[in-house]
């Protein structure tokens, strides 16, 4: 009995074994959006970029969408008497010719903020001035973030996805102003 | 025999699990903050001063352009007024990025800026909506009857590089006619 028990165990390691490596050498990977093959990826200090497939065996050579351009992430305080501070983009770029762009989000801190939505559009784009004056947040007090001479940080993810679910995500963190009272 | 294919199917289970983990592992997402351009004492003036990169061999990022540096009331009267640039924008050259860029008016920041895989950074008026609030102060308040106080700026900016650049400067704003009422003692 027991060397019956000891038989099925040894089987079923082989099979466990034998499917994680065929995983691997599919180029299954966990990026940091969770289990879905990353096709290209980007770090530089704080900020990251990577470019998602579908968790499917067939994957495009070449992905149609882009990386989203995310120029100049920015937080200000319009007025210093008030511990209000305003989250922004200068610009968001993203194409995924010939495919039509489905959706863009924008999340700060794990908040959804914004959703973009392309009507039979190839590339999505989209102004500070779209949502002007900006997101409001709390600036924080001075060295909440960890940088001494600033206020609180907010993560933000910037996900656009196309209509052949590929997927193109920003990673990074802004950092405002400090409220001194 | 049960013994040794148990043997073996541990030791390829361990082989695999040591292979998934070195090609399989996600990107490392736990960065240190970056530090914030360090702040300098400015000259002495009322004219805008271009400060060029420090240090050897770091010359990678420009000057910052800020242009129009302006001051305006938006309501007559009121001890409100907002500075704001037409625009600010400052490059470097590849392989280096924009890290941030850093607005400080009368000693206190009041915009961060984060590049993002940038080589250059711009920005517009229309960025900070009205623009940052300062008060207007009283005529003469700047040795000028005919103006209001004047704010000093600081707009720093660096790469990854490492190479610093800042710009300093201040502006003046219209004045507004304060009045004070005497103090009214009851009795």
């Amino acid at each position: 009995m027991q060397r019956k028990w000891m038989a099925i165990a040894a089987v079923a390691l082989v099979v466990v074994t034998l499917g994680l490596t065929l995983r691997s050498a599919l180029g299954q990977e966990t990026g940091p959006d969770g289990a879905r093959a990353v096709l290209a990826f980007e770090r530089e200090a704080e900020n990251e970029r990577a470019i998602y497939a579908p968790d499917q065996l067939t994957q495009p050579d070449s992905p149609a969408i882009s990386f989203i351009t995310t120029n100049t992430a920015y937080c200000y305080q319009p007025d210093p008497r008030q511990d209000v501070c305003y989250v922004n983009y200068g610009e968001q770029y993203v194409d995924a010719a010939p495919s039509y762009m489905i959706t863009m989000t924008v999340m700060l801190d794990n908040r959804y903020v914004a959703r973009y939505a392309g009507f039979f559009q190839t590339s999505l784009y989209a102004s500070h001035s779209f949502h002007s004056p900006g997101f409001k947040v709390a600036c924080g007090a001075l060295g909440s973030s960890g940088v001494p001479d600033w206020g609180k940080g907010y993560s933000f993810v910037i996900r656009a996805r196309d209509s052949a679910g590929l997927t193109s995500a920003n990673y990074g963190t802004v950092y405002c102003p400090a409220y001194i009272p | 025999m049960v013994r040794k294919l148990a043997a073996i199917s541990a030791i390829l289970l361990a082989a695999a699990l040591i292979w998934t983990g070195a090609v399989g592992a996600g990107p490392d997402r736990a960065a240190a903050p970056v530090a914030a351009p360090t702040s300098a004492p400015g000259p002495d003036s009322d004219s805008p001063v271009s400060v060029a990169p420090d240090g050897p061999a770091s010359t990678s990022i420009s000057y910052i352009d800020s242009t129009v540096p302006q001051c305006y009331q938006n309501v007559a009267a009121q001890n409100e007024c907002y500075i704001n640039w037409a625009y600010i924008s400052v490059s470097t050259t590849s392989p280096a990025y924009i890290t941030a860029m850093t607005v400080t008016v009368d000693s206190r920041v009041r915009a961060v800026y984060q590049g993002f895989f940038q080589n250059s950074l711009a920005v517009s008026a229309a960025m900070h909506g009205k623009g940052f609030l300062v008060p207007c102060g009283a005529y003469g308040a700047a040795g000028d009857m005919a103006w209001g106080g004047s704010h000093s700026f600081v707009i720093q900016a660096r790469d990854t590089a490492g190479a610093p650049t800042a710009n300093y400067g201040s502006v003046t704003c219209p004045g507004i006619r304060l009045i004070y009422l005497p103090a009214l003692l009851k009795g």
